[in-house]
């Protein structure tokens, strides 16, 4: 630490640090366009010079670093002359649009003309115009109002990885755009509109809607991805009209995902259910929520009567707050319902039996962007977490190993040692040989026994799996850690992969980062756990006939696993009571009663993050005509059933008890116990080269109820539109008469994929087998 | 079949060479020019695609330098591409006379293409050769003390060259 003196204050600073680090974190205001404290210094808007004592001219406070005993003036007369000078100039290209632009009343240029600028112009000659261009259906642009801080190309660069914008020309005549007219394709555009200083890049659905003073805000969570984003949601009369990011280090830093700025536009979706409905005879009648409730309940414990527990099922989305968790579960174990999961997208569990609950990771976000070796495994992450991959390309940038494991080539926007395409089916073998490439170099340990107990023995590691391993087992790399993402999560053996991940944290000390889905499948899990883990997998009964089920925030046909079996089995159950926010057709063919539920921004409670971090929010807006807080439906059912102690009277009072009975009973990160998991192991050998393997994952903005009716987002989807996809050489291997066929040579071979998450996936995936002219040889 | 030719390729190899392997990117400016004199005189956007992919580099960030510099042109242009210095020595020597004639010969206005395809007219900053202002360069000749006649002189030769070539 130096000493150094801002306006005649003495301050300590760190060495190294510039003039404007060490003012902003002592308070001392000075005005700037293009420093940003989350990206690198261009030094190119001028805006920040101050006075500094011997020497001659101003400097730029965001460039200059601070010295022992430096004299800084901010406000002296040299320095205010430069910050007016800079300011005059900045505003002669400036059209000075104010009143119809976007951006006024939260402008960086309007708050600093107002005190740095003067109340007149002395330049009379005309302005330049730039042509607007079209970057696509999320971000509107006024280039004319542009400054040229360049903070938005930073950012595509720096941050995002990817560089879509630029600064075109020269001169007077430079102007922000992209290399041939295209939407930007980053995960987390949206930023560009918080971080840019002007109304030049503004919020497109958001435009004109509202005045920023005219708005309230309310801190709340993101609802759609593990990592528990926090955000501002902006409401105006009781409308949500938009979504900011809220600082959280250790979570998003200051972004935000496009996912999570703009599925708000849903909320106004004509989906809307606002009534209880009751479908009676085949018709389906509008009904007051007393009767709907009562006509439930009575179902219910009729149904658990007459056929026992057995006969139902509870399902919940994982997008679902920790409270309605908790209640739901607590129905489930009154009814002594075991057929009750939230993981409704996975298909294998089996290690449910040998770990029960867990958390999902033993680190922290933040661990992502200190690691040294990465092992990224299934997973298309600028798609799943694409905030958890800024910090990957961090830790990339910082010189860390990054290893990728896909049955697709993927993107990362950052440097990989390697990124590995193999087979969908063969991601257990793959990953399995890289287990057996660490032990074979720990000979050390005596793992002779693992090996052969792991069925590893067949398998021969290549020499892109030695090199993964020599990485993770390297002296030198001590912050390892591997990352399943939803692509194993939701894989046929999912359960295998996490075993042997959890044989690398014990073996090589790696630790585990796996990606779930929604915002709350932790709050899911910790209902599970607390309730004794009494429920089973949903894979293993999704089959089973059941006279009653129980949905809370799904689409049974577009966000479950084996969707086409549920579905059947829901058209054939007595009652299926479905509290959703959003109303379908399938929904309607499948349940018989409806319970309209409030949505994200209209329900208070909490969400528990992938380090089991729980965040809680309040209600920002009341939901739409009648529709309830769906804690508040769960408690009046829980009433209408008698069960005992249900007497909420807020979504807190809930809170309160789930944090009692979780301090008596913490939820804890896996506890590797490597024998009774390699008994899970029975590696598949098939040989790829005769059959094709069908895979598929939920596309970005399809993976729950309100991202899918979120229309922006959804315009910003078409690129990836419902379809097959497959590799120019299996594609000819396999024809098919589909005309929905899209050649993508990222897709492994002997592979085909077809997004999840439309309404035509699982039609897709029975009409692609029936139109093969070969025949697999399997399935 | 790659946007740019083998000799292209060998011509940015070689100007790859003069950099540090990792300072790849640095082979930009003679990229483009290469991929543009092979590509008729202008760059399309496949080409600094192209050029941009060859250095591993985002394509915007070939598309920055392309559309920074004057010699680089980005729609196609005519045969003979003639750039005259506006600059204040060769102004002062009378080059604006110089314009009003090449424009009236040329019949297209500076900074445009001539109908027949033939000439392409631009006007550039000083290009070191003021001690024989007013000044041109035309396919990477430089032509000095100019004069109407020297004009015409050099128009006619031009043409002929196109005749006969």
């Amino acid at each position: 630490m130096i000493d150094i003196e801002i306006n005649g204050i003495a301050l300590k600073a760190p060495l190294g640090a510039s003039i404007i680090e060490v003012a902003d974190a002592n308070g001392i205001s000075i005005p700037r366009f293009c420093y940003h404290k989350k990206l690198s210094i261009a030094a190119n808007c001028r805006m920040c010079l101050v006075e500094v004592d011997k020497v001659g001219k101003p400097l730029p406070a965001c460039a200059t670093p601070v010295t022992a005993n430096m004299k800084v003036f901010t406000q002296s007369p040299k320095a205010r002359d430069a910050q007016r000078a800079v300011m005059e100039f900045l505003l002669i290209n400036h059209p000075l649009d104010c009143p119809i632009c976007d951006q006024g009343g939260q402008c960086e240029l309007q708050d600093n003309a107002m005190t740095y600028g003067q109340d007149f112009s002395r330049f009379d000659e005309s302005k330049r115009v730039v042509v607007d261009k079209d970057i696509g259906p999320l971000i509107a642009t006024d280039l004319t109002r542009c400054i040229q801080c360049t903070r938005c190309v930073r950012f595509g660069q720096e941050i995002a990885g990817l560089r879509e914008l630029g600064a075109l020309g020269r001169g007077e005549k430079m102007s922000i755009g992209t290399f041939v007219e295209q939407s930007l394709v980053s995960e987390i555009s949206g930023n560009i509109i918080d971080l840019c200083p002007v109304g030049a890049l503004t919020s497109k659905p958001f435009r004109f809607k509202a005045r920023p003073w005219e708005l309230n805000q309310h801190a709340s969570i993101s609802p759609h991805d593990c990592l528990g984003t926090n955000l501002y949601i902006h409401t105006r009369n009781g409308d949500v009209m938009r979504v900011v990011p809220r600082d959280n280090e250790a979570i998003n830093e200051t972004w935000l995902a496009d996912r999570d700025r703009y599925s708000y536009t849903a909320l106004k979706s004509p989906d809307r259910l606002t009534q209880p409905c009751i479908k009676r005879n085949g018709q389906w009648q509008v009904t007051d929520w007393t009767t709907a409730l009562a006509t439930a309940a009575d179902n219910l414990m009729a149904i658990n009567a007459q056929h026992g527990s057995d006969a139902l099922a509870m399902l919940a989305s994982p997008i679902s707050t920790s409270e309605e968790f908790a209640l739901f579960a607590k129905i489930a174990k009154h009814l002594k319902v075991t057929q009750f999961d939230h993981r409704i997208k996975t298909q294998d569990q089996r290690d449910q039996t040998i770990l029960g609950h867990y958390l999902s990771t033993d680190t922290t976000i933040v661990a992502l962007e200190d690691c040294q070796v990465a092992l990224i495994v299934g997973s298309h992450l600028a798609q799943e977490l694409p905030l958890a991959l800024t910090r990957i390309r961090k830790a990339s940038l910082q010189g860390a190993v990054i290893h990728a494991l896909n049955p697709a080539h993927y993107e990362f926007n950052c440097t990989l040692s390697s990124n590995v395409t193999c087979a969908y089916e063969q991601l257990v073998t793959e990953l399995a040989s890289i287990v057996k490439a660490v032990l074979l170099q720990r000979p050390d340990r005596g793992y002779d026994a693992l090996i052969s107990s792991l069925q590893l023995k067949e398998l021969t590691p290549s020499a892109a799996h030695l090199k993964i391993a020599e990485d993770l087992l390297n002296p030198s790399n001590e912050r390892k850690i591997i990352l399943l993402g939803q692509l194993a999560d939701h894989h046929p053996d999912a359960a295998l992969l996490r075993a042997l991940c959890l044989t690398l944290n014990t073996v090589a000390n790696v630790r585990y980062f796996f990606i779930t889905d929604g915002a709350n499948s932790t709050g899911g899990a910790i209902a599970q756990h607390l309730q004794n883990n009494i429920s089973k997998p949903y894979a293993t009964w999704v089959n089973n006939a059941v006279h009653a089920y129980v949905l809370l925030n799904l689409e049974p046909d577009v966000d479950c696993a084996h969707s086409g079996a549920l579905v059947k089995q829901l058209k054939q159950a007595e009652c299926v009571i479905a509290i959703s926010a959003f109303d379908s057709a399938q929904l309607r063919e499948s349940a018989t009663i409806l319970l309209p539920a409030a949505c994200f921004t209209e329900t208070s409670g909490s969400f528990a993050n992938i380090e089991g971090f729980q965040q809680c929010f309040a209600a920002s807006v009341a939901a739409p005509g009648d529709s309830r807080p769906g804690w508040k439906i769960l408690r009046v059912l829980g009433n209408l059933l008698k069960i005992a102690g249900f007497d909420y009277v807020s979504s807190d009072d809930i809170a309160q008890e789930l944090q009692a009975e979780l301090a008596q009973k913490p939820l804890t990160a896996a506890v590797a116990t490597i024998e009774p998991l390699t008994a899970l192991l029975s590696l598949n050998k098939k040989c790829p080269t005769e059959s094709l393997t069908l895979f598929s994952d939920w596309a970005i903005y399809r993976g729950d109820n309100i991202v899918r009716r979120a229309m922006p987002l959804q315009q910003a989807l078409s690129q990836q539109a419902c379809g097959i996809y497959m590799n120019s050489a299996t594609a000819k291997q396999w024809p098919t008469a589909l005309t929905l066929s899209t050649i993508d040579d990222r897709i492994a071979d002997h592979n085909a994929f077809i997004p999840a998450g439309f309404a035509h996936s699982t039609e897709l995936q029975q009409q692609l087998f029936q139109s093969l002219t070969i025949k697999p040889t399997h399935d | 079949m790659s946007v740019l030719s083998s000799e292209v390729i060998a011509q940015i190899d070689q100007w790859i060479q003069k950099y540090p392997p990792e300072q790849r990117r640095s082979a930009v400016l003679p990229g483009l020019l290469m991929a543009q004199e092979a590509n008729g005189g202008w760059l399309s956007a496949d080409v600094i695609t192209a050029v941009a992919d060859y250095l591993n580099i985002p394509p915007i960030a070939a598309f920055e330098v392309a559309s920074f510099y004057s010699m680089y042109e980005l729609a196609p242009i005519g045969k003979h591409k003639i750039s005259v210095c506006t600059n204040i020595a060769c102004q002062l020597a009378g080059c604006q006379t110089i314009i009003e004639h090449l424009e009236q010969r040329c019949a297209t206005q500076l900074g445009a293409t001539s109908a027949d395809g033939q000439y392409t007219l631009r006007s550039v900053e000083c290009m070191g050769a003021c001690i024989h202002a007013p000044m041109l360069e035309v396919n990477k000749q430089y032509h000095e003390n100019l004069t109407l006649e020297k004009v015409d002189a050099l128009l006619s030769q031009l043409t002929n060259e196109g005749a006969s070539s």
